[in-house]
């Protein structure tokens, strides 16, 4: 029997863009969440660990990136780590396997270079598909044998790429029956972020979600073969540090600010959570809900982790305000033909070729100007 | 809004309070200059819009001057059908209040603040701190004051245009939409610059200029980041390059051990090939040493016989050349012989009669010089003699010369005048006694007695006059006595003179004289002729020419002592001739004697040169034999170890024969060596070139690499990743601020824009009806010389038609008046308008001097008719001649010794 950790995709140094100022917290938290894979490992008492691709972001990530992580995989000692270089961290001249840093990683740690055979001990071997570019089309799992008849060793394949479900230009093809192809027990595969097993071939997902929108991110798994030919036990291990949260609630009156908030409450401790929050609220009149809405956004922007709610709340709202005759209440006709696309009589008809979003907004400026209600 | 009166008190020239009423239609202000009319109109403007506590130092110039008065002003005016009364006071105690009529009496609704800013709301004026035409509100376009501009730089003030627009129903402007225009103009104020750009620091400004800076950063870290990648390349490439290397290098090293072992098996084979080869060298040696013996032996014959046929030709021509040298020393000595006993002597001859014929011819010429000196010498001598004859006469006989005769003169000369003086001065005595024969003795004597028996007497004389007694005559004086004195001075001299020339008298001495006179001029004349006798030549040089010359003949003559004598006698033409005759043969002869021994010389330098030849042929000669002598002995040494030479040919034979024999043997060994050992040698020296090449360029390229990996370690440790990430994400976010914010300002701006459009169309809706009075008026003043005015969009006129020609004038090219006139007409057409609902106040401070009596004529009627129909007018003046026509209310501005 055989008990590895399958992980993936840590993405070490990772730019983060969209979380601004937090960036850099969202990279360092991948370090410590790095540092639990360990103490998981650990305490699985795992016999090895599978790293199966895109441990850097990038072949130029910074130097203390490097030595954060070598120290890292250092702490799995006395556990054998199988590394393969993905696609982000290709094996190549002037790679991050190159520099003198990576040098002084542990010995219970193999870089697997080459497309050859490993044999882990006695009953279990290991074919690594490591990767030497960035794009490809080839699969890099072409290479492994069939079993042999006699051959009772669990056989693990450790890869890189993406499964053909998705697209026929997908970078490092990898047919969905490969295990099958070729005798594997176990594909441990790297790239997509997310859990995802089918049949043999397993996507272990990234250890901490990289952004919105990812699904069933953020874990390790535990992994059983009993025998050569036996169906794998998967133990999927939630492992991350932050989660992100999308939310795009529909706000029309304070009812349904209350449902807003007790979810929000749900997502408790915020510390943790990254949000990016998107009310809709054309259909909204309540001037107490909107308060209520500023105030919760000012407490989420204080507790929360990171917060992408940019547009403002109160916002003018258009029809509600007394325009004098005369000048203004013709500019709003004029802005209002626009916006229905037709275009305007008189000295309005320059203004026709404004696009509607900057007419749009002047039509709310110029309500609010007018005393309107904001919104 | 009209005035209804107007009362200021410690105004300018107001000390005491003055009141000045006004009629609802025409009033006239009438006033000298400097009566204060302006000052009246520069009251109602500070009452309406200046704020009383106000410290500008405008304030301080209306109060009178030399005091600190505080300046007041009391004003009445109607507006919206309220009678309205203001009091201000400035400066000291600074106070506004304001009253409203109501229920028969001023209740007092606002003072301070409030009061100031309700009245400036009356006239639509800005709450601004100065008191420019332009925040007066309507009284821009309404007051023509003394120091407002015609019109205004850019457009009339907002007040007016929406106090026009009042009329136009369709374009209705309220306080409401004016505040929220001004809030749309601050919120515009906020972003844009008055042109419409991006003001500086404001928030889309401040936010661009950050994502430059971040985006030049990030430029900047991509540059890094672009190196990395660069080197990362150039290390692929050069990964690449020395891995084929490498496995080339280890090909090369298996290549070299199997070329070895190749070598060293085919070891036997060469030992056997060394063999061979030393068999071969020796043999080839033992032939080369034959035939160079043989090959000597024959070129040594070939020598021998060339040295023996050169021998004969060189002694042939040693021969020749001692030959041909005796030739020429020969002709040598025959020439030599020719000029040296005939042409010399000949010469000799020749000259030696040259000689004699000039040796004769200078002894004539010698004697006929000698001659004349000769004569010269006889001459000077006798000049000298006679010369010495006369010098001797005038030293022996005593003559008195020149000095002596002119100083005897002048004796004379002195001694007469002293006579005459003394005569004149002395004193006559004379003696008349009855008895003759008295004796009279004088003493001293007297000097002259005349005829009369009178006695001069020139000094004291006594007279004895027999024995009678003495007259003693102290007579003349002292001047007298000098007389006498010089004159028997001088008489001595002359006697002294006459005495050492051993005359008597004058004319002897005259005579001795002119005689000194004729010796010496005869002195003279001599002494003139030996001067020009030895101009050239003195006495004793011609003396020593004469010797010379003597002794030159005789030379001459013992040189032509030989001569024949028929040359003595020939003349000195003749001796000419001969010697140019001779002088022609002697030329000719020196010719011949210097072509005969030039000859001469040339025949024996060739001699000379023939006779070296000679020598040195027979030096050639003397090698030629020994080289033979040697060569055939050389020759003989050789042959004593063949015998023969046939003998040598005979062993030569034999050893080429055996030396194809042996090199067959070998070229077979040969080719079995190159194939086993010489090829691998061969292949193992280019392989080990190879190998040592390679590992060159594997060290090169490590070290490059090495190079390349340390570069970008460098790179790593810089951080220049995360320090991009960071960025970037900065970068994003201010662009989503930007979008937010550049947003914000395009729609302001769109609506800024938009409103302006409009603004300006009111603007133009409304010209429409100011044209229309305006041109109305304007044909009336103009008698139709003008009939249009232009005005734009901002209620300006640009330009007038002028329906004479057809054509339209810009403003500025109307006369000053006529401009000003027009301004008139606007300004009251914009009254007329205004007042549509209630009457406004137009004031004209005296803006009309530049107008003609005929033009005058037609404003006043217009006046009169606006001032009845539609407007309060004040008019300032100080001439009310042309108004007399119009229904007005005159009011007479008293100047200052009225208002005292």
């Amino acid at each position: 029997m055989v008990k590895f950790l399958h992980t993936a995709d840590w993405q070490m140094g990772m730019k983060a863009l969209h979380t601004g100022e937090k960036a850099k917290d969202v990279r360092f938290k991948r370090f410590e969440t790095a540092k639990r894979i360990v103490e998981e490992a650990k305490a699985a008492n795992v016999d090895f660990v599978l790293l199966a691709g895109d441990t850097f972001e990038d072949n130029t990530v910074d130097e203390v990136v490097v030595k954060r992580t070598v120290d890292i995989l250092n702490q799995f000692d006395p556990i054998p780590v199988y590394i393969i270089p993905g696609n982000h961290d290709p094996f190549v001249p002037g790679s991050i396997w190159d520099r003198d840093i990576w040098k002084q990683i542990g010995s219970h740690v193999s870089l697997l270079t080459e497309a050859v055979e490993y044999c882990h001990s006695d009953d279990v071997v290991i074919y690594p598909c490591p990767l030497t570019q960035k794009k490809s089309g080839l699969d890099p799992t072409l290479w492994i044998p069939k079993r042999t008849e006699e051959d009772p060793r669990i056989r693990i394949g450790l890869a890189h790429g993406s499964l053909d479900i998705i697209s026929e230009d997908a970078n490092f093809p990898i047919p969905l029956d490969r295990p099958e192809q070729s005798d594997l027990d176990y594909l441990a595969l790297g790239d997509w972020h997310s859990y995802y097993a089918v049949q043999n071939a397993v996507y272990s997902g990234t250890m901490e979600p990289t952004g919105f929108g990812e699904k069933n991110s953020g874990n390790v798994l535990i992994v059983e073969i009993k025998t050569a030919n036996s169906v794998p036990k998967i133990d999927v291990r939630r492992i991350n540090a932050l989660t992100w949260i999308d939310i795009s609630p529909d706000i029309q009156d304070s009812a349904d600010l209350a449902v807003f908030e007790s979810e929000l409450k749900k997502l408790d401790p915020l510390s943790s959570k990254l949000l990016k929050i998107t009310p809709i609220l054309e259909e909204c009149s309540d001037i107490v809900a909107f308060q209520q809405l500023e105030t919760i956004r000012s407490d989420l922007l204080e507790k929360s982790f990171f917060l992408d709610w940019d547009d403002p709340i109160i916002q003018p709202m258009v029809g509600d305000a007394h325009l004098p005759e005369g000048i203004l209440s013709r500019m709003d006709e004029v802005l209002a033909d626009i916006l229905e696309g037709k275009i305007p009589a008189g000295p309005g008809k320059e203004f026709a070729i404004c696009d509607n979003t900057t007419v749009s907004r002047a039509r709310q400026i110029l309500h609010r100007l007018a005393g309107g209600r904001l919104s | 809004m009209i005035i209804e009166e107007i009362t200021i008190k410690n105004w300018k020239g107001y000390r005491e309070a003055h009141t000045f009423q006004f009629d609802e239609k025409f009033n006239l202000l009438l006033g000298r200059n400097e009566a204060g009319k302006s000052t009246i109109f520069e009251a109602f403007t500070r009452v309406l819009f200046t704020r009383h506590n106000s410290t500008a130092k405008e304030i301080f110039q209306i109060q009178p001057i030399g005091t600190s008065l505080a300046p007041e002003a009391t004003i009445i005016i109607q507006s919206d059908g309220q009678r309205y009364k203001s009091y201000k006071r400035f400066i000291k105690a600074s106070t506004s209040e304001l009253y409203r009529w109501k229920n028969d009496q001023w209740q007092r609704i606002h003072e301070g603040d409030s009061a100031d800013n309700v009245l400036r709301d009356i006239l639509k004026g800005d709450h601004k701190p100065t008191l420019k035409p332009e925040h007066r509100g309507l009284s821009q376009a309404l007051w023509y004051l003394q120091n407002d501009d015609p019109l205004p730089e850019s457009e009339w003030g907002d007040a007016i245009r929406i106090g026009l627009s009042g009329f136009i129903s369709h374009i209705a402007q309220s306080p409401e939409e004016e505040l929220i225009l001004k809030k749309l103009d601050k919120e515009f104020v906020d972003y844009f610059t008055p042109t419409g750009r991006i003001k500086k620091d404001s928030p889309p400004d401040k936010l661009e200029n950050e994502i430059k800076i971040i985006e030049a950063v990030i430029s900047s870290l991509r540059e890094g980041a672009a190196r990395v990648e660069n080197q990362r390349q150039n290390l692929e490439v050069l990964f690449e390059e020395t891995r084929g290397k490498e496995i080339e290098y280890k090909k090369g090293l298996v290549e070299i051990q199997t070329l070895e072992d190749t070598i060293a098996e085919g070891q036997e084979l060469e030992l056997k090939k060394k063999e061979k080869d030393q068999i071969l060298f020796h043999t080839l040696e033992e032939e080369k040493k034959l035939k160079s013996d043989y090959d000597t032996i024959n070129r040594r014959r070939k020598d021998i016989d060339s040295a023996q046929s050169e021998l004969e030709t060189l002694q042939g021509e040693a021969e020749r050349h001692k030959s041909d040298e005796r030739i020429e020393i020969r002709s040598a000595e025959t020439l030599k012989q020719n000029w040296k006993e005939t042409l010399t002597p000949n010469l000799q001859i020749v000259e030696e009669s040259i000689g004699f014929l000039r040796a004769i011819e200078d002894l004539k010429h010698l004697e006929k010089d000698k001659s004349q000196i000769e004569t010269k010498i006889e001459e000077i001598k006798s000049i000298i003699e006679e010369s010495r004859i006369i010098k001797s006469k005038l030293l022996e006989e005593s003559l008195p010369d020149t000095k002596d005769w002119q100083t005897l003169q002048k004796q004379r000369e002195e001694l007469n005048t002293i006579k005459a003086q003394a005569e004149i001065s002395g004193i006559w005595v004379g003696f008349d006694f009855k008895e003759g024969n008295t004796k009279i003795s004088a003493k001293p004597d007297p000097d002259n007695v005349n005829e009369d028996g009178e006695y001069l007497v020139l000094g004291p004389t006594s007279f004895t006059i027999g024995d009678y007694g003495t007259v003693t005559i102290r007579g003349g004086g002292p001047s007298l006595e000098e007389l006498q004195t010089n004159g028997d001075s001088l008489d001595k001299k002359i006697q002294k003179v006459f005495k050492k020339f051993n005359v008597e008298n004058y004319e002897e001495f005259y005579l001795l004289h002119q005689r000194r006179m004729d010796l010496e001029k005869e002195q003279t004349r001599l002494q003139k002729e030996l001067k020009k006798i030895t101009i050239d030549e003195d006495l004793d040089s011609l003396t020593q020419s004469f010797d010379t010359i003597e002794g030159n003949i005789s030379i001459k003559k013992n040189e032509c002592a030989l001569a024949p004598p028929d040359y003595h006698t020939l003349a000195p033409e003749a001796i000419g001739k001969k010697i140019k005759d001779f002088e022609k043969q002697k030329k000719a002869l020196i010719k011949d004697i210097k072509n005969e021994q030039q000859k001469e010389e040339e025949a024996r330098k060739k001699s000379s040169e023939l006779l070296e030849l000679y020598q040195s042929a027979i030096t050639q000669v003397t090698k030629l034999k020994s080289k033979h002598n040697t060569l055939q002995q050389e020759n003989s040494q050789i042959l004593k170890s063949y015998g023969t030479l046939e003998h040598l040919e005979k062993l030569l034979d034999q050893v080429a024969v055996s030396l194809k024999t042996i090199e067959a043997d070998l070229s077979s060994i040969n080719e079995e060596y190159r194939v086993r050992v010489e090829e691998p040698k061969n292949q193992l020296e280019q392989a080990e070139k190879i190998i040592d090449a390679l590992d060159k360029q594997l060290q090169d390229n490590y070290k490059k690499i090495t190079g390349i990996k340390a570069s970008m370690e460098t790179i790593f440790a810089q951080n220049l990743y995360s320090e991009m990430a960071d960025q970037e994400a900065m970068l994003e976010v201010k662009k989503k601020q930007f979008e937010r914010v550049n947003g914000q300002a395009k729609a302001i701006l769109l609506l800024k824009n938009m409103a302006e459009s409009f603004k300006e169309e009111q603007s133009t809706a409304l010209s429409g009806p100011i044209s229309e009075l305006l041109n109305g008026w304007l044909a009336i003043l103009t008698d139709d010389s003008y009939d249009e005015v232009r005005i734009n969009e901002k209620l300006i006129p640009i330009e007038v038609q002028t329906p004479r020609y057809n054509d339209v004038l810009p403003m500025e090219c109307l006369s000053f008046g006529t401009r000003e006139q027009v301004v008139v007409l606007l300004r009251l057409a914009m009254g007329v308008l205004l007042s549509k609902d209630e009457r406004s106040l137009v004031v004209i401070d005296d803006r009309l001097v530049n107008a003609d009596p005929v033009r005058m004529r037609r404003l006043c009627q217009i006046l009169d008719e606006v001032a009845t129909k539609h407007c309060q007018i004040i008019v300032a003046t100080c001439n009310d001649t042309p108004y007399i026509g119009i229904n007005m209310n005159k009011i007479p501005v008293p100047g200052v010794i009225g208002r005292e």
